[in-house]
């Protein structure tokens, strides 16, 4: 019992999970500050549209971009991805809008996920149940983000433009994130079988 | 599981509680539970070793495999 509280200190005092728990909150603060400006551009432009007339759009969505013209040189608005804001029609920026705002509220989910497993670490509860879940959960966020972020429709003027442009590096971590479960769940196995060892 | 495990039996033949036999052997009362339903899905050999010790027995009193 002494030695499991001693551990309980050492990992409580674990700077490397300190600072991971600092940087998921930093990612939570900077998502959630994303989600406001993009509601915010958003209703902007509902009442004012003129005001956005000389913004630009660029795709696909996992690069997607809304930029100042002032900060944007003349040579990058010959990139056939790149749309004037006011071309576009308000169904197609509300696409927009849903999809990226989809995928911060999943990455906000996945943080969220992440750091339930990094305070189960710190408690010394490495290896229960609800880190597997956790780690399924990550999983499927991720697969969701995946599917969200594959496509981008734009119709600007009397054109549609519709793309797919697939993150296949969300598709690995959602690979990892599966593994890791698994890993956890073997992990619990043990754990239980060693409590119910007399 | 088809391991069967007779404390029980043993703890009324030699006619001592549950509480004495934890005390002598220097386990918890949860332990015994365990061991007693039929939860427990090990046994260490130092546990049972203090059992048989303290009960005058053989494992194979305490233990018993019935085919499912």
């Amino acid at each position: 019992m002494f030695v499991k509280k001693t551990y309980v200190n050492i990992m409580e005092r674990n700077k490397l999970l300190f600072w991971a728990m600092v940087c998921c909150r930093l990612m939570q603060a900077f998502q959630v500050g994303l989600i406001l400006l993009l509601t915010y551009y958003v209703v902007q432009w509902q009442l004012d549209p003129a005001s956005y007339d000389d913004w630009k759009f660029s795709g696909p969505l996992g690069k997607l971009s809304i930029s100042n013209p002032i900060h944007t040189a003349a040579s990058e608005m010959d990139d056939t991805r790149t749309f004037m804001v006011s071309q576009l029609q308000p169904f197609s920026v509300y696409i927009i809008y849903i999809q990226m705002l989809a995928q911060l509220v999943l990455w906000i989910l996945v943080v969220q996920e992440f750091l339930k497993v990094i305070k189960a670490v710190k408690l010394v509860q490495t290896f229960r149940e609800q880190n597997v879940r956790s780690f399924q959960k990550i999983a499927g966020y991720l697969l969701w983000i995946f599917i969200v972020s594959s496509f981008t429709f734009v119709a600007a003027g009397n054109t549609g433009h519709f793309s797919f442009d697939f993150s296949f590096s969300t598709l690995v971590l959602m690979l990892a994130s599966y593994i890791l479960a698994e890993i956890f769940k073997e992990g619990n196995r043990l754990y239980e079988e060693e409590q119910l060892t007399v | 599981m088809p391991i069967i495990i007779n404390l029980d039996v043993m703890l009324a033949k030699r006619k001592m509680s549950v509480t004495e036999i934890a005390e002598k052997v220097g386990i918890t009362m949860a332990n015994i539970s365990i061991l007693k339903n039929g939860k427990a899905k090990a046994i260490r050999f130092s546990t049972l070793e203090a059992i048989c010790k303290e009960l005058d027995c053989q494992p194979g009193d305490i233990l018993e495999y019935r085919s499912e």
